[in-house]
């Protein structure tokens, strides 16, 4: 591959949504007890097995100083499953172990991903589907809020600040850097049976371009 | 040969054409060819109306890189500001944040990826990227606002419907193909022993009293890799913001030189 497709690539891929950008550790056995942060929602997901949830995503647009929201929906299913839906953007995004899809209906494109490319933002949404005690460790700041960092330094200074809501599920998570800061706002969170890894497979609508991330 | 195919084609679909087509429908008379000075006095009013604009321009954009050896790789989106002639920034995101915030002014060029906390800051970003002035000539592309000079004028080409003019700016060599409206269709410019930039227009806008370039599509000299752009929701301004031009990088945002900002991204697809 050349340095420009390389760097095109991993550009885009960078972007993946995930609660922040930081590489986590590899898993391990969970052995530590589990974050508080995340304890509710991970023993209801347990369970249940499927989570879903309004989301809204706070923003400042760094060129214009406006605010940005953006309202989808997020659907978590253990051990490994997450899926995203913008319906305004018509954007979707899904990451399993195996790998994903972005969808990306203003492009007409939709992105396939492969495990390498999904393992650096599953790890982050991880800490929503299972315990996260041995890979995150959280600092309380009253019994609703908590920054959650990951245990390897060498993962480097990223934090995921949540705030817990109704029954202890989390309301809001606060991600990113000075200008790059992005709150979601999480709302109605909804629990069912499981209905499996074909709900987070996606298939591109006609006239979408698959591309096969590099 | 492949010229002579295309006119064979065109005779072929002439001929069948003409014995299709009932005798009495109307006639259809090509526009007679406009003399150069015509196509020249458009080009000359369309530019000025150009260049006045390209002063402070904001639009969204659409990119889709190609490769020659690899295919189409993942578009993007992002938000131009324009300020010619010697000023731009690109921000190339998504909804989930910044990938890549670029800006440059005549010579330097800041770069910021947001996801990795890398910026690069180059003085001399000419000498890096073979290109001299690399603000101006992201301007010019985006913009359209190439210039011949008046001798380049004097003698144009004719290549099919287009008028094609040459001319040499500090050593680089220049073409442009104008289109009997006046407005460019292509561009190329080149440096001796150095890297060339072909620029296409495929698609043009009226936008606020002016022909806007709304498709553009870029590539190297070789083919070996495009870029093609489309731009929406394009904006005049009557003069930059140039607080909103400049890329700001966090304090502690490591940083690299162009080569290492390279490696870095490179390096991205192992973590």
């Amino acid at each position: 591959m050349t340095p420009r497709t390389a760097a095109a690539a991993a550009l885009l891929v960078a972007l993946l949504p995930a609660p922040c950008r930081a590489a986590a550790p590899a898993d391990s056995a969970a052995t530590r007890p589990p974050l508080v942060a995340t304890r509710a929602l991970v023993r209801r997901l347990a369970a249940s097995g499927r989570a879903e949830v309004s989301l809204t995503r706070e923003s400042v647009d760094p060129l214009s100083g406006r605010a940005v929201r953006l309202r989808g929906r997020l659907v978590l299913e253990p051990p490994d499953r997450v899926r995203l839906d913008f319906p305004d953007t018509g954007e979707r995004v899904t990451l399993r172990s195996d790998g994903g899809e972005w969808l990306q209906r203003s492009l007409q494109q939709m992105l396939r991903l492969d495990p390498a490319h999904v393992a650096p933002a599953l790890r982050w949404w991880r800490l929503f589907l299972d315990r996260g005690g041995d890979r995150f460790r959280e600092r309380s700041f009253g019994p609703k809020e908590f920054v959650v960092v990951p245990r390897d330094p060498a993962a480097g200074g990223d934090s995921v600040r949540v705030v817990l809501g109704a029954g202890g599920l989390p309301a809001q998570v606060r991600v990113g850097g000075p200008g790059e800061e992005a709150v979601y706002r999480l709302a109605d969170w909804r629990f069912s049976p499981a209905r499996g890894r074909a709900d987070f497979v996606l298939e591109a609508p006609p006239g979408v371009q698959v591309i096969q991330v590099p | 040969m492949r010229s002579g195919r295309r006119a064979a084609c065109a005779i072929a679909l002439a001929g069948a054409a003409a014995l299709a087509l009932p005798a009495c429908a109307p006639h259809r008379l090509a526009p007679p060819a406009l003399e150069e000075g015509q196509v020249r006095a458009r080009f000359v009013r369309a530019l000025a109306e150009r260049a006045e604009r390209a002063r402070a321009v904001e639009a969204r954009v659409a990119l889709w890189p190609h490769s020659a050896s690899r295919g189409a790789l993942p578009g993007a989106e992002a938000v131009l500001l324009l300020a010619a002639p010697d000023a731009f920034r690109l921000r190339v995101g998504s909804s989930f944040g910044t990938a890549l915030d670029l800006g440059a002014h005549d010579d330097s060029v800041v770069a910021y990826v947001p996801s990795r906390r890398l910026a690069v800051r180059l003085g001399a970003a000419g000498e890096s990227l073979g290109v001299r002035s690399p603000a101006a000539v992201v301007c010019r592309a985006l913009g359209a606002t190439w210039n011949p000079d008046a001798a380049a004028w004097a003698a144009p080409e004719r290549s099919d419907s287009l008028l094609v003019v040459r001319w040499l700016e500090d050593g680089d060599s220049l073409a442009l193909g104008v289109g009997t409206s006046g407005l460019p269709r292509w561009a190329r410019i080149a440096r001796p022993d150095g890297p060339a930039l072909d620029v296409r227009y495929p698609a043009w806008s009226w936008v606020d009293g002016a022909s806007w370039p709304t498709g553009v599509a870029l590539s190297d000299g070789g083919g070996r890799f495009q870029v093609e752009c489309r731009l929406r929701h394009v904006r005049f301004a009557a003069r930059p913001d140039r607080r909103r031009l400049a890329v700001v990088t966090p304090a502690d945002a490591g940083r690299l030189g162009w080569l290492g900002l390279r490696r870095a991204l490179e390096r991205l697809e192992e973590l």
